[in-house]
């Protein structure tokens, strides 16, 4: 299957280096795509304010300026008002990190970030995201196929279904503490091919960044073709299960968010319509894409699916 | 000697009704609008209506006061300033937003649970409302019909609850995610139909006679 989306070349100039120690050497990782400290020097630089000129998706739409994407921010944990995210999770500790890769695997592992960063080299893909809500931007990640990291856990063949569980820390994420009533942590799920569907990524970076707080640092997941709150962030667990897994929104409000989530300007939300969005930046509305533009890729995934039924 | 309240009232009655629109121009001439300025601007018109309409359903509970009459009138300026903010919440999501492309609007009217419906049903009373608040109209209608379609108000007021409620993102039936203000707002809404129904039934014929019939009967203290 070929994957329009290939690896670019990350830009130098805009590897934003962390204080941190740690993050210095995955920053250089980053940066070199080889191993760590191999003697590069880190350069501390502001980060660019705005993308590199002329810069576009594969369908010739431009970079959504980093001031927008880095403070317009779904993510409960810390609020629910999309603009206060940033300030509330600026000290959000991401330091030490461990993902856990378990459940019907042959060779369970944990990993922390900084192996994480050195075993599997990052790429740029440059994708959209289309929130629920009616709203999209066009995001350069920096990551890698979640597919590889799923292969080194072997998954067992009656592993189904991916489950993913974001980090429960209360006394850090002011959300978590406030919006009692929702099931914490956050979860998502999706079926093993879609997980291991080469456009599916595990992100640690954008705008050849590290991931700041509020896009989901140190690691997220984005899966390009579904709804926003599929691609779930602060990720600390991913466990391989034979049944679908219960997931964040569509436990919370199950007429509304399916367990698909694909993006489909066909079905609409049961309060509003798909048809159009909203993309950051530009003013208006444009027409919502099957599948998010991505249908040459994964609609095989879907075939003889009822998508109406399977929202 | 001190003024009568109801004329130094006039400046903040009014300064009251500008400030949601005067806030959104100030934060949008400093760039403080957030990176999807089309939904701030939707929404916070939309409130201005909803808080504005809410003022005006307000103004007669408090004018019961014996030392608050005077602020019976402005039920009526402040029901306009909520037509005003409705009309322009509505131009925002049909011309600015949907750049009146009638082709995606219909799609999206069509393909709603029915919140789009209560914002329209509550706009065109509030338009029935205001198309007769001249004194003119008023006087042509009679009293008695003027007063029947004026009660709409309530439904109006209602039904923009509802349609907020339906809005924002959560669910309110559920109390959960970003609902407070239309609970809020419904809440007080709530109290002043409330209000209004306790003191009817407090005047009620049947309701004094029954009173005096009680304490007739029982010896006087
Ligand atoms: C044809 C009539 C109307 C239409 C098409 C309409 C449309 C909308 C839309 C699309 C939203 C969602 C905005 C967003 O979240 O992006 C909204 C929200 C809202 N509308 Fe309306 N509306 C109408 C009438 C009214 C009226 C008459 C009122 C009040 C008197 C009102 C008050 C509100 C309020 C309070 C919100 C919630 C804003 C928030 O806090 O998020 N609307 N309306």
């Amino acid at each position: 299957m070929a994957v329009r989306i290939s690896p670019r070349e990350i830009t130098p100039e805009h590897v934003y280096l962390n204080r941190r120690a740690f993050l210095k050497v995955a920053g250089s990782a980053l940066l070199t795509g080889t191993l760590a400290a191999c003697g590069v020097q880190p350069q501390t630089q502001t980060p660019a304010r705005t993308p590199v000129p002329g810069k576009t998706d594969e369908l010739g739409d431009p970079i959504t300026p980093y001031e927008i994407t880095s403070n317009y921010n779904n993510y409960y944990e810390f609020s629910t008002d999309k603009r206060a995210v940033a300030r509330l999770a600026k000290d959000f500790p991401t330091d030490p990190w461990t993902i856990e890769v378990t459940g019907l695997v042959k060779r369970p592992f944990k990993i922390g970030l900084e192996d994480l960063l050195r075993a599997f080299p990052q790429e740029e893909r440059i994708y959209r995201l289309r929130c629920v809500e009616g709203w999209s931007v066009v995001v350069p990640w920096q990551g890698f196929p979640l597919a590889k990291l799923l292969a080194r856990a072997e998954p067992t063949s009656e592993a189904r279904y991916v489950r993913f569980v974001s980090i429960y820390k209360p006394e850090a994420m002011p959300g978590q503490r406030k919006y009692r009533t929702f099931p914490w942590p956050y979860t998502e799920g999706l079926r093993l091919d879609e997980a291991m569907h080469p456009l599916t990524i595990l992100a640690t970076g954008m705008y050849g960044k590290l991931l700041p707080p509020q896009n989901g640092a140190p690691v997220r997941l984005v899966v390009p073709w579904k709804y926003g709150f599929k691609s779930i962030k602060a990720v600390v667990k991913i466990e391989l299960v034979a049944t679908q897994p219960k997931t964040f929104w569509n436990t919370v409000a199950p007429h509304e968010y399916g367990f698909y989530a694909n993006v489909n300007p066909n079905v609409p939300h049961p309060r509003w319509s798909q048809a159009t969005e909203r993309r950051l930046g530009e003013s208006g509305r444009r027409p919502t894409l099957m599948f998010n533009g991505y249908e040459e890729e994964v609609a095989y995934l879907y075939k003889g699916m009822d998508l109406r039924e399977n929202y | 000697m001190a003024r009568h309240p109801a004329r130094w009232f006039r400046w903040l009655g009014h300064g009251i009704a500008w400030t949601p629109l005067a806030w959104l121009l100030l934060e949008a001439y400093l760039g403080r609008l957030s990176p999807n300025p089309i939904q701030d601007w939707t929404q916070r018109t939309g409130r201005g209506a909803l808080y504005l309409l809410t003022l005006s359903l307000a103004a007669t509970p408090l004018s019961w006061h014996p030392r608050l009459r005077w602020i019976r009138p402005w039920r009526r300026t402040w029901g306009l300033y909520a037509f005003a903010y409705a009309v322009l919440h509505v131009y925002l999501f049909v011309g600015v937003d949907y750049g009146w492309r009638w082709d995606w609007l219909w799609q999206e009217i069509l393909s709603q649970k029915p919140y789009i419906w209560w914002g329209l049903v509550a706009l065109l009373i509030l338009t029935a409302l205001a198309a007769t608040s001249p004194k003119a109209v008023a006087r042509r209608l009679g009293a008695r019909r003027w007063k029947a379609l004026h009660r709409l108000v309530y439904l109006a007021a209602v039904l923009a609850v509802w349609h907020a409620a339906q809005a924002v993102k959560g669910n309110v039936l559920a109390l959960r995610g970003d609902i407070y203000r239309p609970v809020a707002v419904g809440l007080v809404v709530g109290a002043l139909l409330l209000a209004r129904v306790v003191r009817r039934g407090l005047r009620h014929r049947a309701f004094v006679r029954f009173v005096k019939k009680r304490f007739a009967t029982s010896p006087p203290p």
